[in-house]
C-alpha cells in the first residue's frame, strides 16, 4: 500500500465551527409579551403615563426593572420603541411616560384602558444604584429626562437616611410640561433631619401663575460643594443639556467617574446586535443607556458620532 | 480503510470528476448544496444540483470599482475568486419572520416564526470567507452573552429559542488559485491558508493533460463523506504543492493593510481631514455594507394584513450608511457622509477589536470592487496615516 500524505502540524482537535452560525432562532428575543392598558394618565400636553399590567400571569412577565432600565413597547401593526420604565408597581406593573413625537409613541399616547400592549424587557444598564450609599446625590432632569429618574429618585426617598445630602434639579420647558407635578410637589415638601433634601423646579417660559424660578435647569446646580469627593451625580435630558451640566459638575469637583449620565439613540433590537444605537465603542443598548461621563466625554465632544 | 476517522488529517488525489460525486454524496447525505453558479455577469451563492451548475472555465477580473467576469484559457472550477454575494447571505438571511401576531378586539398575541434551516452544505469557501463566517459566529457569541438575561429568567415556553439548533454548515474549502488585485487577505492573516473550519478543504490542481483536486481531510464528518469517493492517495509533492500556491498567492496580493494598534489609530482620528475628502467622492449607497460578509446592522419592519387582524415583524439587513439609520427625535446623529463614512470604516477596522475581539474586515475586497465610485479602504487607511490637513 502507498503511503497517504498526513498533514504536518495537523491537530486532531480541530473541530468543525461550534456554536450558533445560522441565525435562525432570534425569534424569541424580539417576541413581545401582552401587556394591559390598566391605567392612562395625561401628564401634561404631550404627555402620557401608562400603568401596564401582564396579561396572563405574572410568570409571563418581563423581569423586573432596575432604575434606569428600559423596554421595548410595542403597539400592534405600528411599530414599537424604547421606553424607560419609570415605576413598578406592588403587583409587578410598569409605569412608562410617553411624550407623542411620532407614529409609537402617538399610538401609545392613544392607547385605550383595556388594550394591549407589547413589552419586551428589561434592558440596559441602570443608574449606579449600588454605588449611592452614604453619599450626596445630586439628580438634573430635563423634560422627560425625569421619567427614567423617577424610579431612582422614589428609592432614595424611601430610603432617604441611606444617604448624605440630596439635590434635585428639575427642568421644563413651560409650568405645562412639567411632568409628575403633584409628586414633585410631594418630595419638596418632605422634611428631613438627615442632611439637606432640596428639590428645585425650573422652567424656559413662565406662565402667568408661575412663581417659581425661570432659566436653564444647569442654573439649578449648587454653586459651590463641601465634599465633592463625596458626591455622585446622575443627569438626564438632552445631549447638549448633559453635556453642560456634567462638564460644570467637573469644576465642582466631581470625578468624571462620579457623574452618570443617560444617552438616547435609535434602537431596534435592545440586546446588542441590530447594530443601530452604536455610539463608538459602545451599544448604548447593552452598554448603557446611562454611562459614566469618564467613558463618554471625549466622545460626546465628536460631531455626529 | 478501518474508519472513517482514520482519514482526519490526510491528503488525497482525486480526479475532478469526483467534484460530481463529493456534491451527490452531501446531497444524499440530506445537505442542501450550495455553491458558485454563474447568474448574469457575475457568480452568485446558490443551490446547486450538480457539478454542472458551477461556472466552469470562468474567472474574474476585479480593480476599485470594477468586477467582470472572463473567459479562462482552462476548464477550471474555481479560476474565478470571489463575487459580491458572501455565505451571510444563507447563515443571515435577508429578511427572515421573527413573529406573527393575531388580533382578537382590543387583544392580540404573538408567536414566534418557526424558521426551517436545512443542512446546508457549501462548496467553495474560501480562507478568508471562513475567516468571516467566524467572526460573525463571534459575533453572535457576544450579543447571546450579554443578551441572556432578560430571556434566562424568564420562565414562558414561547420566548425559550426554538429546539434543535440547526447544525453547522458542512464546509467544503477551496484553495485560491490566484488573488484578485482587491485582495488583501494575507495582510489581515486571513488567508490564502486555511484556518480551522472547514470540513474539507481541495486544491484544484490543472496540468496540460491532467485535471485534478487535492482534497485534505480536516474533520470526521468530513472523512465520512470522503469515503464514500473513489480516493486515490497523494504523495507528499501535492502537500508541497498546496504550500507553493499558497504563497504565491500570498506573495502576488500588493494591496495590504497594516495597523498596528487598530482602535487607537481610529480614536485618534475621530476628526481627521480626509474624512471630508473620501465624503466628496462616497454616495452614501450602502453597496460596501452589503457586500461586506461580517457587516451584520439589521433593522426590523412591521408589517399588517389589510384587515389589520395579523401583524408581522420582519428581521433584514440595514446599512449604517443609510440616513435613517441613526434617526432619532429630530433628526439623525449621522446626519453627513463623513460621518457615516467614518462609522463604518472606524467599527469595521478599529471598534470592532474592542467590541469583538478581531477586525471586522478580512481583508476579502468586496468593498473595493463593488464600490461605483471605487473608494478602496486600504487607500483611504494611508490617507488617513497622514497628519491631518
Ligand atoms: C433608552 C431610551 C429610553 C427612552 N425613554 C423614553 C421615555 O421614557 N419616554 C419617551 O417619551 N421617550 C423615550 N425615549 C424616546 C422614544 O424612544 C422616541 O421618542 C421614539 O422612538 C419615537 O418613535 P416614534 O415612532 O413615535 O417617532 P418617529 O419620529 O416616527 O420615529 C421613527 C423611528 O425613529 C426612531 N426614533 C425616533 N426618535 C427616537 C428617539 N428619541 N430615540 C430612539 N429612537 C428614536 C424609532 O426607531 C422610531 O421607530 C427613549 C429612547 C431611548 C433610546
Ligand atoms: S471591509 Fe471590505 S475587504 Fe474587509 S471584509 Fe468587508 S468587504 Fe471585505
Ligand atoms: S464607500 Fe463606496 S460602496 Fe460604500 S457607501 Fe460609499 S460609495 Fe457606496
Ligand atoms: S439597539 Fe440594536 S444594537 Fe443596540
Amino acid at each position: 500500500m502507498v503511503t497517504i500524505a498526513k498533514e504536518v502540524n495537523f491537530s486532531q482537535a480541530e473541530v468543525p465551527l461550534k456554536g450558533t452560525v445560522v441565525g435562525a432562532g432570534d425569534g424569541h428575543r424580539y417576541l413581545p409579551r401582552a401587556y394591559i392598558v390598566s391605567a392612562r394618565k395625561r401628564e401634561a400636553a404631550d404627555t402620557v403615563t401608562l400603568t401596564l399590567k401582564p396579561k396572563d400571569s405574572i410568570t409571563d412577565a418581563c423581569p423586573l426593572p432596575e432604575p434606569g432600565q428600559f423596554n421595548m413597547l410595542y403597539v400592534f401593526a405600528v411599530g414599537e420603541i424604547p421606553v424607560s420604565v419609570c415605576g413598578v408597581e406592588s403587583d409587578g406593573a410598569f409605569r412608562h411616560t410617553i411624550r407623542r413625537v411620532g407614529a409609537v409613541s402617538a399610538a401609545l399616547c392613544d392607547s385605550k384602558v383595556g388594550s394591549t400592549v407589547g413589552v419586551r424587557g428589561a434592558y440596559g444598564v441602570g443608574w449606579p444604584v449600588a454605588r449611592m450609599k452614604q453619599r450626596s446625590l445630586i439628580i438634573l432632569a430635563g423634560g422627560l429626562g425625569l421619567a427614567p429618574l423617577r424610579m431612582l429618585i422614589l428609592q432614595v426617598v424611601r430610603s432617604r437616611v441611606d444617604f448624605a445630602d440630596i439635590t434635585i434639579c428639575i427642568g421644563a420647558r413651560t409650568p405645562s410640561d412639567v411632568p409628575f407635578l403633584r409628586e414633585i410637589r410631594s418630595w419638596q415638601r418632605l422634611k428631613c433631619d438627615a442632611g439637606l433634601f432640596d428639590v428645585r423646579l425650573i422652567v424656559d417660559r413662565a406662565d402667568r401663575d408661575w412663581r417659581g424660578e425661570v432659566g436653564v435647569v444647569t442654573a439649578l446646580l449648587p454653586r459651590s460643594l463641601t465634599a465633592p469627593e463625596l458626591s455622585l451625580a446622575m443627569i438626564c435630558g438632552p445631549e447638549v443639556m448633559m453635556r453642560h451640566a456634567a462638564s460644570g459638575l467637573v469644576r465642582l469637583g466631581l470625578s468624571r467617574s462620579d457623574i452618570y449620565l443617560s444617552l438616547e439613540r435609535n434602537m431596534k433590537c435592545a440586546f446588542g446586535q441590530c447594530g443601530h444605537c452604536q455610539f463608538n465603542r459602545y451599544f448604548v443598548c447593552r452598554d448603557g443607556p446611562i454611562f459614566s461621563f469618564e467613558k463618554v466625554a471625549s466622545l460626546l465632544n465628536v460631531k455626529d458620532l | 480503510m478501518s474508519s472513517a476517522s482514520d482519514l482526519v488529517g490526510s491528503c488525497f488525489r482525486v480526479s475532478s470528476d469526483v467534484l460530481g460525486l463529493l456534491i451527490r454524496a452531501l446531497k444524499d447525505d440530506g445537505y442542501m448544496t450550495i455553491g458558485p453558479r454563474k447568474v448574469a455577469e457575475s457568480i452568485q451563492l446558490e443551490v446547486i444540483d450538480s457539478v454542472d451548475d458551477l461556472p466552469r472555465g470562468w474567472g474574474d477580473q476585479q480593480d476599485a470599482g470594477s468586477y467582470r467576469l472572463v473567459r479562462r484559457s482552462d476548464s477550471a472550477y474555481f479560476g474565478y475568486n470571489l463575487g459580491a454575494d458572501s455565505w451571510k447571505k444563507w447563515l443571515d438571511p435577508r429578511r427572515k419572520l421573527l413573529w406573527r401576531a393575531k388580533r382578537d378586539g382590543e387583544s392580540w398575541e404573538a408567536e414566534q416564526s418557526q424558521m426551517q434551516v436545512p443542512r446546508m452544505a457549501f462548496i467553495g469557501v474560501r480562507a478568508c470567507e471562513l475567516a468571516a463566517i467566524k467572526v460573525q459566529l463571534r459575533v453572535r457569541e457576544v450579543t447571546q452573552a450579554h443578551s441572556s438575561s432578560p430571556d434566562a429568567q424568564s420562565s414562558t415556553l414561547s420566548a425559550e429559542a426554538p429546539a434543535g439548533v440547526p447544525e453547522e454548515p458542512f464546509l467544503v474549502g477551496i484553495n485560491c488559485s490566484q488573488a484578485a488585485a482587491t485582495c488583501f487577505c494575507s495582510s489581515m492573516h486571513t488567508g490564502p491558508a486555511f484556518g480551522s473550519g472547514c470540513d474539507l478543504v481541495l486544491t484544484e490542481v490543472i496540468n496540460d493533460d491532467n485535471h485534478n483536486f487535492l482534497i485534505q481531510i480536516r474533520t470526521k464528518r468530513g472523512a465520512i463523506i470522503s469515503s464514500k469517493l473513489p480516493l486515490l492517495p497523494s504523495i507528499e509533492d501535492d502537500l508541497a504543492h498546496i504550500d507553493r500556491q499558497i504563497a504565491r498567492v500570498s506573495d502576488s496580493q500588493s494591496r495590504q493593510l497594516n495597523i498596528s494598534n487598530p482602535a487607537e489609530f481610529f480614536s485618534r482620528r475621530l476628526e481627521h481631514s480626509h474624512w471630508d475628502d473620501v465624503a466628496t467622492r462616497c454616495l452614501s449607497c450602502a453597496n460596501c455594507t452589503l457586500v461586506c460578509p461580517t457587516c451584520f446592522c439589521s433593522t426590523v419592519e412591521d408589517t399588517t394584513d389589510v384587515k389589520n387582524a395579523v401583524a408581522e415583524r420582519w428581521l433584514r439587513w440595514d446599512s449604517c450608511f443609510h440616513l435613517d439609520f441613526s434617526f432619532i427625535h429630530g433628526g439623525s446623529v449621522r446626519s453627513s457622509t463623513r460621518s457615516r463614512y467614518r462609522q463604518w470604516l472606524t467599527h469595521k477596522l478599529g471598534t470592532w477589536h474592542e467590541q469583538f475581539g478581531s477586525s471586522g474586515c478580512v481583508g476579502c475586497g468586496r468593498c473595493i470592487a463593488w464600490c461605483p465610485v471605487g473608494i478602496d479602504l486600504t487607500a483611504e487607511v494611508k490617507s488617513l496615516s497622514q497628519p491631518t490637513q
